[in-house]
């Protein structure tokens, strides 16, 4: 159980932000963002959401990325492909079993508990998650699967791929602040934030996280 | 046995040395050995122990992973539904065992307690939390609440940790125990935990608080390895394993206490099997060498057994025992020994029984054979000697005179058939006829006498071998077998004179009866006492009639025997050395009677006979020069006599003291002449002045013829050489005529007076009628 998903006070704060990212839209769709995030080793870390949200002056975009509307996570040979997930508030997870064995999905989290068994080659409905923050999802059938659904009020975010490395296009110039999560996260750690400008030029960003070591799968239980 | 006894006390001691050493040992061995496996056997027992509690923790700690899956636990813990998360705890804990669960919080606060409802507090070990996330869960042993446990800790996924599950499972003693069965360890075997202050006390299983304390060393360290410690329980092997706790927990131990005692039972039946088989080989040991000892010590015994009845004079063969070694070899020597110094002695004894010679009885050995015959009845001893034996033995030699003594066994044994017969002395033989009277024996003797009258013949050597027979008589002359062998040989003396040459023992003519023995102490006091006194016989000068002189005769007048014969002590005296007193004594008596008789006017000679023995020494010649000083006399008035025989025996001596005495003016006469075996030539060499012709020849010389020549050729050659001569026992007047018809000087004898005490001697010399005329007629 991970502690609760970072609040964005933001949020609510003014409309004249809003109106601030409406008027640089247009000239600011010149930059973009390329993340990447290792560990305290210096490992690059898959699997690691960084989520950008406009700060100060710059204005929150009309509508968020669409590719956060939505998300499907699969289950294929006893594990959830992939294995994170993020989603704009408001969006939904749909689950598919691809497998021939059937899956009890639950989520324990407070922002979105949930269950259901899910017979082989179903489809769910979607799966709303109105609260930002993270829902760990297992399977009560097969302990090791796991899958996090990672629900973020900002309107860009990212999972790095297996190289560490989380891409972000086409930003408006302005001031940002980006923000690491990561299953593994140490529970003690916040979740980093670092202040980005963009002007017209990408920029990169290096983030280090302090992380758990992966579970280990305990064979000889099986 | 007691050559046994030191031979068997010997050998047990050296093999209970040896075996006591070898068992000694051998307990040492096999008790370091037996420790070394008991050091072992705990070492490897308590390994297992470790083993198999984390055998059964790994099962606990999988049993709370599974527990901690649990799905409705899950969901009542993401619910945070106390009660449910409570029951559910407390419902899975007793599946696994478990004395106790607890919920954590990810942030280490105790949300549920099924031991007690308390406010959320920090659990104990958040360490452990760390570890469960990371390795799923975790097993511990632990000290809760002052117990020790077992403390599992597994995470609650959904699907990620939510919070954990810790469950409790005491160490008790029935777990230990359980254990312990399985792994056969030693019972004093439980758990010890570390006070604060580095002391240990026992936490769990049946252990000791004495022996807990023995466990740390001086530096309070636990034996990692096993040692020996002394417990109150006796020795024991101490061993300790730590065990793994995590931090913030008491160190916990598991602690080993092993008997050596028990390390040592399979031992107890060696030690018993071991001290029976040195028991066992003692007795044996001894038991053989008892044996030996008395198969060495038995015939030992028996031949001292033997040796002494050997010295007791049993001369059988020694027993048999059939024995191929020294000693058996002892016993064959021993045997032939005895063999040997019994042939030795039957030789020795027939030696010393008889005769070398003839190879008969010898004189100790008839003396028995004697006093045999005595017992059984009347007997009587001959003794025959052979009168020339030492004569022939001189001329022939003395292998010829044994062979002839050989000869004469023969003959006597011829005649006398089985008669006893023994040689007694070099030449005589001592018969034994039983049952015989005087005149039976005198016949036997005859006989006897007879049987030798043939010569023995040797070649060409004929040897007259004439004989004479001694007799005497049991019982009538004594039972004594010595007495009777004397007295025969006393008989055999005068048998050598006899006519016939054969006389039967007379007690009366004995001159060698034992009482004579006594006579001689017995003569030494009559001297002293004066029992003793000088006859004078007076002696006629046949040519004038008058007496000129008397010859002193010893006269013994016993105070309680009375008179004792001249023969009965004079030649006893003589044969002792007595005589010389006797001499002595007389010379003193008769010379002090001569001055006597001068003083009463009677010029008379004295003759006083003399031994041989006074004529050993020069001692005669200085008395009778001092006596004739001191009573002032001429030597002219002595006359010393001595017989023939005398002279005969001891010439050298005796000469050279008669010359001497000669010298002095003493006139010396020949006693007894015509007896011995003197010859007339040698006679003229001696000193002599005077012959007295014996009187066997002058007592009948009226009437025998041969006598009267006899007497008067001796009386002619006596004259010729320049003798005066003297006739003794004249008893008629016919003879003093033929004697003075003779021409003889001198007549002495019953005729003309018997030896008379010197008062009637001087009576007779004063009234002496042919004073003075029998001188004139003479001349």
């Amino acid at each position: 159980m991970t502690s609760a998903a970072p609040g964005w006070s933001g949020m609510r704060r003014c409309g004249w932000l809003a109106a601030l990212v409406a008027m640089l839209a247009a000239p600011a769709h010149a930059a973009g963002i390329v993340t990447t995030v290792t560990d305290e080793a210096g490992r690059p870390l898959a699997d690691a959401v960084v989520s950008v949200m406009p700060d100060g002056a710059t204005p929150m975009p009309a509508s968020a990325s669409p590719s956060l509307a939505a998300a499907m996570i699969d289950q294929q040979g006893e594990m959830f492909v992939p294995d994170v997930v993020v989603i704009h508030t408001g969006g939904a997870v749909t689950f598919r079993n691809s497998d021939r064995t059937r899956h009890h999905v639950y989520s324990f989290s407070s922002i979105r508990p949930f269950e259901f068994v899910q017979n082989p080659n179903d489809v769910s409905s979607p799966v709303r998650f109105d609260t930002a923050g993270f829902a760990a999802i297992g399977c009560n059938i097969h302990d090791n699967m796991i899958a996090y659904v990672y629900v973020t009020t900002a309107p860009w975010a990212v999972v790095t791929d297996a190289a560490g490395h989380a891409r972000f296009a086409d930003l408006p110039a302005g001031n940002f602040i980006a923000t690491v999560w990561h299953p593994r996260l140490r529970p003690s750690a916040k979740p980093p934030a670092k202040a980005i400008t963009l002007a017209t030029q990408d920029t990169t960003l290096a983030v280090t996280i302090p992380v758990l070591p992966p579970r280990r799968l305990r064979s000889r239980e099986y | 046995m007691r050559f046994g006894i030191k031979l068997a006390v010997f050998l047990a001691v050296g093999l209970l040395v040896i075996l006591g050493a070898a068992g000694f040992a051998t307990y040492r061995s096999i008790r370091d050995t037996l420790i070394d496996e008991g050091k072992a056997q705990i070492t490897t027992a308590a390994s297992r122990f470790v083993r198999q509690l984390d055998e059964i923790e790994h099962q606990v700690a999988v049993g709370v992973g599974i527990v901690a899956l649990d799905f409705a636990l899950r969901q009542a813990v993401a619910e945070r539904d106390r009660e449910t998360v409570l029951s559910a705890l407390r419902n899975h804990g007793r599946r696994v065992g478990a004395s106790r669960m607890l919920l954590v919080e990810t942030d280490g606060m105790v949300s549920a307690d099924t031991a007690r409802q308390t406010a959320p507090r920090p659990f104990a070990y958040p360490a452990l939390l760390e570890r469960a996330r990371d390795d799923g869960r975790v097993a511990t042993v632990a000290v809760i609440d002052g117990i020790p446990a077992w403390l599992v800790v597994g995470p609650v996924m959904a699907p990620d940790p939510i919070a954990f599950v810790a469950a409790v499972l005491p160490l008790d003693d029935e777990l230990l125990a359980r254990i312990r069965a399985l792994t056969g360890l030693p019972e004093a075997t439980g758990l010890v935990v570390a006070g604060a202050d580095g002391s240990w006390r026992a936490a769990s299983g049946p252990l000791d608080a004495e022996e807990v304390r023995l466990l740390p060393d001086a530096r309070g360290s636990l034996p990692m390895a096993p040692v020996i410690s002394d417990s109150p329980h006796g020795e024991t092997i101490l061993l300790a394993v730590a065990l793994q706790t995590p931090a913030g927990s008491p160190a916990v131990a598991a602690a080993f206490f092993y008997p050596l005692s028990d390390a040592l039972k399979r031992y107890d039946r060696l030690i018993l099997v071991l001290l029976v088989g040195i028991g066992g080989g003692l007795v044996a040991a001894i038991l053989g060498a008892w044996l030996i000892a008395r198969g060495v010590a038995w015939p030992l015994e028996q031949l001292a057994l033997y040796t002494r009845r050997i010295g007791a004079g049993d001369y059988a063969p020694p027993p048999p025992l059939r024995r191929s070694d020294e000693i058996g070899e002892l016993y064959a020597a021993l045997g032939n020994m005895v063999r040997a110094v019994a042939d030795r002695e039957a030789r020795i004894r027939h030696q010393a029984s008889h005769d070398p010679v003839t190879n008969l009885p010898n004189r100790q050995a008839l003396t028995r054979l004697i006093e045999h015959q005595v017992a059984a009845g009347p007997v009587c001893l001959m003794v025959v000697a052979l009168s020339r034996l030492d004569e022939i033995a001189h001329t022939v030699g003395h292998d010829i005179a044994d062979r002839m003594l050989r000869d004469a066994t023969a003959r006597l044994m011829r005649l006398l058939g089985s008669a006893p017969i023994g040689c007694i002395g070099e030449r005589s033989f001592a018969m034994l006829v039983a049952g015989c009277d005087e005149t039976t024996a005198l016949a036997t003797a005859h006989r006897l006498i007879e049987a030798f009258d043939q010569p023995y013949r040797e070649g060409e050597l004929t040897i007259d071998a004439a004989v004479a027979v001694g007799v005497s008589m049991a019982p009538e002359h004594g039972t004594d077998a010595d007495l009777l062998l004397r007295r025969a040989e006393a008989a055999l003396h005068a048998a050598l004179h006899a006519e016939g040459r054969a006389a039967i023992y007379q007690m009366a003519s004995d001159p060698h009866r034992s009482e004579r023995l006594s006579l001689m102490s017995g003569l030494r006091q009559a001297l002293a006492r004066g029992e003793l006194r000088l006859f004078y016989q007076p002696k006629l000068d046949l040519r004038s009639g008058r007496l000129t002189g008397a010859e002193a005769l010893v006269r013994w007048q016993h105070p309680v025997q009375g008179l004792i014969p001249n023969d009965a002590f004079i030649g006893l005296a003589e044969e002792t050395g007595n005589i010389q007193h006797l001499t002595r004594w007389a010379l003193e008596t008769g010379l002090a009677e001569v001055k006597r008789w001068r003083g009463l006017g009677l010029d008379l000679r004295v003759s006083i006979n003399i031994s041989v023995r006074d004529l050993a020494g020069p001692g005669l010649c200085d008395r009778v020069a001092g006596l004739l000083r001191s009573h002032a006399l001429p030597p002219e008035v002595l006359v010393l006599e001595v017989t023939e025989g005398a002279i005969m025996r001891e010439p050298d001596t005796a000469v050279a003291v008669l010359r001497r005495l000669a010298a002095e003016g003493v006139t010396i006469a020949i006693d007894d002449f015509g007896v011995g075996q003197s010859s007339l030539t040698y006679l003229r060499r001696l000193p002599v002045g005077e012959l007295k012709i014996d009187k066997d020849f002058v007592l009948r010389l009226g009437h025998d013829t041969d006598d009267q020549t006899i007497v008067r050729t001796v009386v002619e050659l006596g004259h010729s050489l320049g003798f005066v001569v003297t006739a003794e026992g004249v008893q008629d007047e016919d003879s003093l005529r033929l004697l003075r018809g003779f021409g003889c000087d001198y007549a002495q004898g019953y005729l003309i007076a018997r030896p008379l005490p010197p008062d009637e001697f001087c009576r007779l010399a004063e009234a002496w009628p042919q004073r003075g005329t029998l001188a004139a007629a003479a001349c």
